[in-house]
């Protein structure tokens, strides 16, 4: 076992695993994807752990794109962001730019 | 009609003792007892929120995800109530008659007892220092301290007052429901000022904030004391409350309610207030057809 670790100060974890979940957003519905891959155990493996978004993960990036979403919408001043919450929404821009170039 | 005259009885926030009557079985027999514990303070609370250690495990394949949250209640609970027990009734030892046992017994001396008898001391009975606190079954003990944490919201009325959603409301009001002392107390209500976006997002911070510990079979993720912080929010947002007594006296202010709540009351208030604050979309097949009965009916005219 590792020692605890701050999720939200994982900067390069949250940005990997941004990229996971928008990927997995955006790709084939699972079911299909799983039956795609079916015949080969490798391919299989490798979709389960691309899919493996851990939930420590998913809590704090759902906390930053809600973030994102009250910045650009709501009175919630940039001032009151606080600097880890500020480098976790860069870590997403990071991915959601990665996940666009690679995709479109 | 006010809530407070709604409740049979007021919630008192600063009893004498709280008594925690417990009907138990042992061995095909019925027993009762009670456990007179002194009242919580809020850093009672603190220390057994930290000792939950809440912790998620992740179970399954990403195909079928699912998650076991881990406690560790029973430690918790063994050491709220070690630190908040006076005194104890019902309970005998072997050879003996019944014996109510308080903290005095465990420094040997003997004390008068809750109905007026002397009590001789019960570690003179099991030999030597014995302590007869360790000699209380640990159900026992879990089971004291739940009914410490009984409360909960209290069940949505069927409508608001007139059907229609208050906008720009001066408050919002959360009722919560408890049951301490042997009485339940149906309506406690929490008037907060209409929470901010920046308490909510602290609020949401609060949730989303936690630790990964990875190295086993599947991660873990461990959830981070949070009821200092949600008492914080409660005491920036409250207003007032009705259905509680200090001393007998309602609360005049919001003051006496941060000064004077019980933490754990605070935590579930906050969660309410701020997980009353979404919205669903109504799923059921009736109200969808009201809903496109009532729209078809508006563009049509």
């Amino acid at each position: 076992m590792t020692a605890p670790l701050p999720v939200a100060t994982d900067f390069a974890g949250l940005e990997r695993f941004a990229f996971a979940l928008f990927t997995h957003a955006a790709g084939e519905p699972g079911e299909a994807r799983r039956h795609a891959a079916a015949l080969d155990p490798d391919r299989l493996r490798a979709l389960d752990r691309a899919d493996a978004v851990p939930l420590a993960y998913r809590l704090w990036l759902a906390h930053l794109l809600w973030l994102e979403e009250v910045l650009h919408t709501l009175e919630c001043r940039p001032a009151d962001v606080t600097g880890v919450e500020l480098a976790g929404l860069q870590a997403l821009a990071r991915a959601r730019a990665r996940f666009l170039s690679t995709r479109y | 009609m006010s809530d407070a005259q709604n409740n049979p009885k007021l919630f008192e926030l600063a009893p004498a003792e709280v008594v925690v009557p417990l009907q138990v079985t042992h061995a095909g027999h019925r027993y009762r007892v009670c456990h007179r514990l002194r009242p919580p303070a809020p850093d009672d609370w603190y220390t057994y929120e930290a000792a939950l250690q809440p912790a998620v495990e992740e179970l399954g394949d990403a195909a079928e995800p699912s998650f076991r949250l881990v406690l560790r209640a029973s430690e918790a609970a063994l050491d709220l109530w070690t630190r908040l027990v006076r005194r104890v009734e019902g309970y005998v030892l072997p050879n003996t008659s019944g014996h109510d046992f308080s903290r005095a017994d465990s420094e040997g001396h003997p004390h008068e007892g809750p109905t007026g008898g002397l009590v001789s001391s019960p570690a003179g009975g099991v030999g030597g220092n014995a302590d007869w606190r360790e000699l209380i079954p640990l159900a026992h003990k879990e089971a004291a301290v739940r009914a410490l944490t009984l409360v909960a919201p209290a069940r949505a009325d069927a409508a608001g007052p007139n059907g229609f959603f208050p906008l720009a409301a001066e408050e919002v009001r959360v009722v919560l429901e408890a049951a301490a002392n042997g009485a339940a107390y149906p309506r406690l209500a929490h008037r907060f000022r209409p929470p901010t976006v920046e308490a909510e997002r602290r609020y949401r911070r609060l949730l989303a904030d936690n630790f990964i510990v990875r190295g086993g079979r599947t991660p873990r993720t461990l959830l981070p004391p949070r009821l200092p912080a949600l008492t914080r929010l409660y005491d920036q947002l409250i207003l007032g409350v009705e259905g509680y007594t200090l001393r007998g006296r309602p609360l005049a202010s919001s003051l006496d309610a941060v000064q004077n709540m019980d933490a754990w009351h605070k935590r579930v208030a906050v969660e309410a207030l701020f997980g009353g604050l979404v919205a669903e979309t109504s799923h059921s097949d009736a109200s969808a057809k009201e809903s496109a009965a009532l729209f078809t009916a508006e563009t049509s005219e």
